[in-house]
């Protein structure tokens, strides 16, 4: 009698302790299913966009300065200017050309080839216009028109189209021509900035900002 | 008299001996099976493979909502991301809409988020120059719950930077970024210029989502079963510090942030910056402004943007 009464305790004992392993089980199961079942996710991935760009001169080094040297307005006349841009990673930038007004020389931008050591220049210019003198005051602030010599304010123009360098340092070839018809020689001195940027900016918007 | 009572407390004894090493045997048994259990559980969720079709066959019974994504343009990265992140599946085709068809999870844990024309993050085939200061875009979501009544929702825009990837037998992997204070670093810049604003207009939201963490909550109260309800998130990379600080929504806000939080926003070669108010003419803090943009394009190569949505109770 105490043999099967100790039988059964113990059995009672195993019962209870599977009974408590198997509701922790159960419980454990409710919780990871249920943590389970209330997440969800939507994933996507892109690229950080940040290339560097490079502007060079003809025989592809980078350069600050682009030699144009000194102009003959005695009679009409043009003179052409390579320059490259490239960048670091694939990009789209924009073309903006800054001058002063001293001499009245004629600006454009044609797109160009490079075979070998030759330069090609392209057919048709760039498109683009000048962004009006509402560019004033994001250049100058609150400074007075009438303190700044009109022509010694630069004026901006800027490429309608984005252009591209399709891959890393990709070089994308421009010549600028710069043309005049015969005019008075007062020994003036004319600055002109080109500058690329990889903020597309609105032209109809007018900001001329230097990059 | 004696005798006898010492013999019966010794049977006693004994008896309670026994029942104190049966229990011990039993909780020892019970220790070790919960110890398993949870070792077990443990592995289970960090094999995500193996819980996929585990979930799909619960997910008849008792799944509260799914994430729904109208179709439009698969990202696209031109190499296998980190394992963590490659158990994306193609979501079922859902009619989120009369007009507008989509993919949604539909018991699946994770699935692509479709890109739309709006979503501006450079990231598709056609398409792939990739997110830089200066853009904004949007991304849109459907949140369809599977009950009628209220859902409380914790969302998460979860980001993962990714360094320049490697290649190996010619296939590009990619990898989170490795040293770890450039990942903390970088991160934590491109939580503050990348900002995120959510619209909902089911509950009258339109909020800045939390840039420390990518964080915010959406009570929906009246959800209608298998009636998706349309989230927008709108997404902003100022190109300055003016552009952020005048930002009509958040610029007061953000304003305010940077001069408690500046190593979310400012960068300056990785000393300490202190600023007492943000002036958008501050030249100095014009440039750490920018050098952390530089900081980040100079570190962070991709990025994974994961959209976590957790039942809240």
């Amino acid at each position: 009698m105490k043999l099967s009464k100790n039988k059964t305790v113990a059995m009672r004992k195993l019962l209870l302790s599977l009974i408590s392993a198997l509701a922790v089980i159960l419980i454990l199961t409710m919780l990871s299913l249920a943590w389970l079942n209330n997440k969800r996710t939507l994933q996507t991935v892109t690229t950080m966009q940040m290339p560097v760009l490079f502007i060079k001169d003809k025989n592809d080094v980078e350069t600050q300065t682009l030699d144009i040297g000194n102009l003959d307005v005695s009679k009409d006349g043009c003179k052409y200017i390579t320059f490259a841009v490239t960048a670091s990673r694939k990009t789209d930038f924009n073309i903006q050309l800054a001058h002063t007004t001293n001499i009245p020389l004629a600006y454009e931008i044609y797109p160009a080839q490079k075979n070998g050591d030759e330069i090609v220049v392209g057919e048709t210019k760039l498109k683009g216009s000048y962004l009006t003198r509402s560019t004033h005051k994001e250049t100058y602030g609150d400074y007075d028109e009438i303190h700044v010599q009109f022509n010694a304010e630069p004026i901006y123009w800027q490429a309608s189209d984005a252009q591209s360098i399709n891959e890393s340092y990709g070089m994308k070839y421009y010549v600028l021509r710069i043309s005049w018809n015969q005019a008075i020689n007062n020994k003036e001195t004319e600055m002109i900035y080109i500058t690329v940027s990889t903020k597309i900016a609105d032209v109809n918007s007018g900001t001329g900002g230097n990059q | 008299m004696k005798g006898i009572k010492t013999e019966k407390t010794y049977k006693n004894k004994q008896e309670i001996d026994e029942i104190k090493k049966q229990l011990v045997n039993s909780s020892v048994l019970v220790f070790c099976s919960l110890f398993a259990l949870i070792f077990a559980s443990v592995a289970w969720f960090a094999s995500n493979n193996s819980v996929d079709s585990a979930v799909s066959k619960v997910s008849a019974n008792g799944d509260l909502f799914e994430l729904a994504s109208a179709n439009g343009t698969i990202a696209y990265l031109g190499g296998t991301l980190p394992n963590e992140y490659q158990n994306v599946e193609n979501g079922d085709s859902y009619t989120i809409l009369d007009n507008i068809q989509g993919i949604w999870t539909g018991g699946k844990q994770t699935i692509q988020w479709n890109m739309s024309d709006s979503s501006n993050l450079n990231n598709t085939e056609q398409k792939s120059e990739g997110l830089g200061p200066g853009a904004s875009g949007q991304l849109q979501f459907y949140v369809i719950a599977k009950e009628n009544g209220s859902l409380k929702l914790r969302f998460e825009l979860e980001i993962i930077p990714l360094q320049e990837p490697e290649t190996i037998d010619d296939n590009t992997v990619f990898n989170r970024i490795e040293n770890d204070d450039t990942y903390e670093t970088s991160l934590k810049l491109l939580r503050g210029h990348l900002l995120f604003s959510y619209i909902c207009n089911d509950v009258n939201q339109n909020a800045l989502v939390d840039y420390k963490d990518g964080g915010f909550m959406l009570k929906f109260e009246n959800m209608v079963a298998d009636n998706p309800v349309l989230v927008t998130i709108n997404w902003f990379w100022p190109q300055t510090l003016s552009d952020v600080v005048e930002h009509t929504q958040y610029g007061t806000y953000i304003s305010n942030e940077m001069a408690i939080h500046e190593e979310s926003f400012f960068y300056n070669s990785g000393k300490k910056i202190d600023i007492e108010t943000v002036s958008k003419e501050d030249e100095i803090q014009n440039d750490y402004f920018n050098n952390a943009d530089k900081y980040i394009g100079d570190n962070i190569y991709a990025i994974i943007l994961r959209l976590n949505a957790y039942k809240e109770s």
